[in-house]
């Protein structure tokens, strides 16, 4: 009785270190898509009401009425009537979703967050600066995620630190650099001297140094 | 004894049998990593392969679209031959920042497409306003034939030396792309190489080298600037502390400063040349909002004047959960002038200003020859479309595309819920520009 005890015990654990392997495995595997909309509902609300769904006023809020309104949408598409944005009702309605690369904004935010989050904040303002002024000089891509995916352009493109949700504070330095805040005025490169292996980034004219970032031409 | 062997039996029974789960389990995860990479690889090849493909069509194309153009006359193939050719380099910029190539490998090639593609651009630009390709734009346009054809040869001849199996992403060193094998049959040659293309449009020399004009002669040393800077932002903040951080020597040369006041820390930046300030950078996350729209629009001009800058008008609110940003318009004689923009960023909860960017005015804003209309305001409304209801109309001055300046009527217009700005030629009555606001999560944008 004792040694059947002692084998089932054995099993029992090796079984569990087994299935502990293949756990790991299916938390490393990407999760499925889990991102919310993160559209305006000023947007919504203007677009549902000149489609008929919504008689409102445009409040940018998501009231009881814009809940009906977007129930009443998502009836007549064939999606589920929750009331709320999800991806499939703002992809429907045709508004931005946090999850689309295509939004300029999110997708700068994402690289300076990546790239220089432990930053001071102009300094991550400059980084964003770098990847708009590449996109206007002839010597690169012409888009910003022409500019932000160019092979080996950016060392947190390269191992996926991209993909990391940016915090408020990079959202707002890409703003600021979208509206025009550039601290380096004009340049095109940043690289960290205390890692930088590259000798050709070393022959690049120098602009200035914020933080850890030295910003060249 | 019996029992002892029993015993020893059971144990390494149960052993095997865990033993063997773990190795299935690791197999199965095993020859689920193979799968997937080998699934992966393939598809990242089956990329840079179309991509590499695409380029050299857009290249081949873009060779036989200029030697079209070099022999054509009518306006009409003239304009679908240039838009084709636009494209062309559009595409093939596109699909070189696809391929596994270091940037600063190819950034000859970028340079030489893209400033084909502006100069085309520009020629696009003026057969669609009717006028005529000149005998010296044809003989450039021979000229940047040669470079096409070049660009064409290297690439094809390149495409012919490679293997029918060569995979692009074995010939990939990850961790020092230097030794890349693939070149795309791209040689890093000189920009000198290509013609000289003079032109105002994308990429051209005016654009990327325009001159500041707004901050005069005089330089100042850091002791004088640092004055100025202390005295100026003494008039709206309490200085807590002031350090200089040295220089910045870009298109705008300015001496940096962070600045502390209570609750913030911004980083300010003012010029050698005029000691104008151009930059202050801060970050504000409010938890109340206290400031309405209103008052931002007031507390903006008002920040500018204790800058020194007199004269400038609220023009455009933006606003996230946090931040108002303000863009302010230089104004004079009640003609807004769009190019001398300063923007201004504002605290949501306490109005204080956290940034103010000056960039624009500082290279634009110059005494003006005052223009007059030669239209109406009532002659510009009628230029609008009848399906626009127009509520606002104002003279402005707007910059053009890329270089100079237009005076305007600035129709401020809805379509159902939709508002647009069109922009009437105060001149000459044409359409210049039509912008639509679109709201978005982080502010309402003009696109």
């Amino acid at each position: 009785m004792k040694h059947k005890l002692t084998f089932f015990i054995v099993a029992l654990m090796l079984c569990l270190v087994g299935g502990y392997i293949l756990k790991c495995y299916t938390l490393l595997k990407p999760q499925e898509n889990s991102i919310y909309a993160d559209a305006t509902y000023s947007e919504v609300q203007s677009r549902l009401k000149q489609w008929g769904y919504y008689d409102g006023p445009i409040t940018g809020q998501l009231d009881e009425a814009t809940i009906e309104a977007i129930k009443y949408f998502q009836s007549k598409h064939g999606i589920p009537q929750t009331g709320q944005l999800d991806i499939a009702t703002a992809n429907a309605i045709g508004v931005p979703t946090n999850n689309q690369s295509s939004n300029d904004l999110y997708l700068l935010a994402k690289c300076v967050y990546a790239e220089a989050r432990g930053e001071s904040y102009v300094g991550q303002v400059a980084v964003a600066a770098v990847i708009l002024n590449r996109v206007a000089s002839p010597d690169f891509p012409n888009t910003i995620y022409g500019v932000i995916y160019q092979p080996w352009a950016f060392t947190a493109v390269h191992d996926g630190q991209i993909n990391l949700e940016p915090d408020y504070e990079a959202y707002q330095a890409a703003q600021d650099a979208l509206n025009g805040w550039d601290p380096t005025y004009g340049a095109l490169y940043y690289y960290n001297p205390a890692v930088a292996t590259s000798s050709w980034i070393y022959s690049r004219p120098i602009v200035t140094t914020i933080g850890d970032h030295v910003f060249a031409i | 004894m019996e029992q002892n062997s029993k015993g020893w039996i059971a144990a390494v029974v149960a052993l095997s049998v865990g033993l063997g789960s773990i190795c299935i389990a690791l197999s199965i995860v095993l020859i689920g990593f193979i799968t997937k990479s080998n699934l992966y690889g393939t598809q990242l090849e089956n990329m840079y392969q179309r991509s590499f493909y695409e380029l050299t069509q857009n290249v081949n194309d873009m060779e036989l679209d200029i030697s079209k153009l070099v022999a054509t006359t009518t306006k009409s193939a003239q304009q679908t031959l240039l838009a084709n050719t636009y494209n062309d380099c559009v595409k093939a910029t596109n699909n070189l920042a696809n391929l596994p190539i270091k940037s600063e490998q190819v950034s000859s090639f970028y340079y030489t497409v893209n400033r084909i593609g502006g100069y085309i651009y520009s020629l696009l630009q003026s057969v669609n306003q009717d006028q005529d390709i000149s005998e010296e734009q044809y003989t450039k346009l021979e000229e940047i034939h040669g470079v096409a054809l070049s660009l064409m040869w290297d690439i094809n001849s390149y495409a012919s030396t490679l293997d029918i199996d060569y995979e692009i992403i074995n010939s990939i060193d990850w961790n020092n792309p230097d030794n890349n094998d693939f070149t795309g049959g791209i040689t890093v040659g000189d920009k000198e190489d290509i013609p000289t293309l003079i032109y105002d449009g994308p990429f051209s020399d005016s654009v990327l080298n325009k001159e500041v004009q707004g901050l005069g002669s005089d330089e100042y040393t850091v002791e004088e600037a640092s004055n100025i800077l202390k005295e100026k932002l003494s008039n709206v903040y309490t200085i807590t502390n002031l350090i200089y951080q040295g220089e910045t020597n870009g298109k705008i040369v300015t001496y940096n400063y962070r600045v502390d006041i209570e609750g913030y820390s911004f980083y300010v930046q003012i010029s050698k040349i005029g000691a104008m300030i151009i930059n202050i950078s801060g970050y504000g996350k409010a938890d109340q909002k206290n400031i309405t729209e209103e008052e931002a629009k007031a507390i903006a001009p008002s920040f500018a004047s204790a800058m020194g800058i007199e004269n400038m008008q609220p023009v455009w609110v933006s606003a996230d959960e946090n931040v108002y940003y303000v863009n302010l318009a230089y104004t004079y004689q009640d003609i807004i002038y769009y190019p001398d923009l300063i923007k201004v960023k504002i605290d949501k909860n306490t109005g204080i200003v956290i940034g103010y960017e000056a960039t624009n005015y500082a290279t634009n804003h110059v005494t003006r020859v005052q223009k007059s209309p030669t239209i109406s305001s009532s002659d510009a409304e009628e230029k609008v479309s009848t399906a626009l209801t127009v509520h606002t109309i104002r003279l402005t001055v707007i910059p053009n595309e890329f270089v100079g300046e237009t005076l305007c009527y600035e129709c401020i217009a809805t379509w159902k819920d939709y508002e647009y700005y069109v922009y009437i030629n105060a001149e000459t009555g044409e359409e210049e520009n039509i912008l639509r606001v679109v709201k978005t999560s982080h502010g309402d944008l003009i696109e």
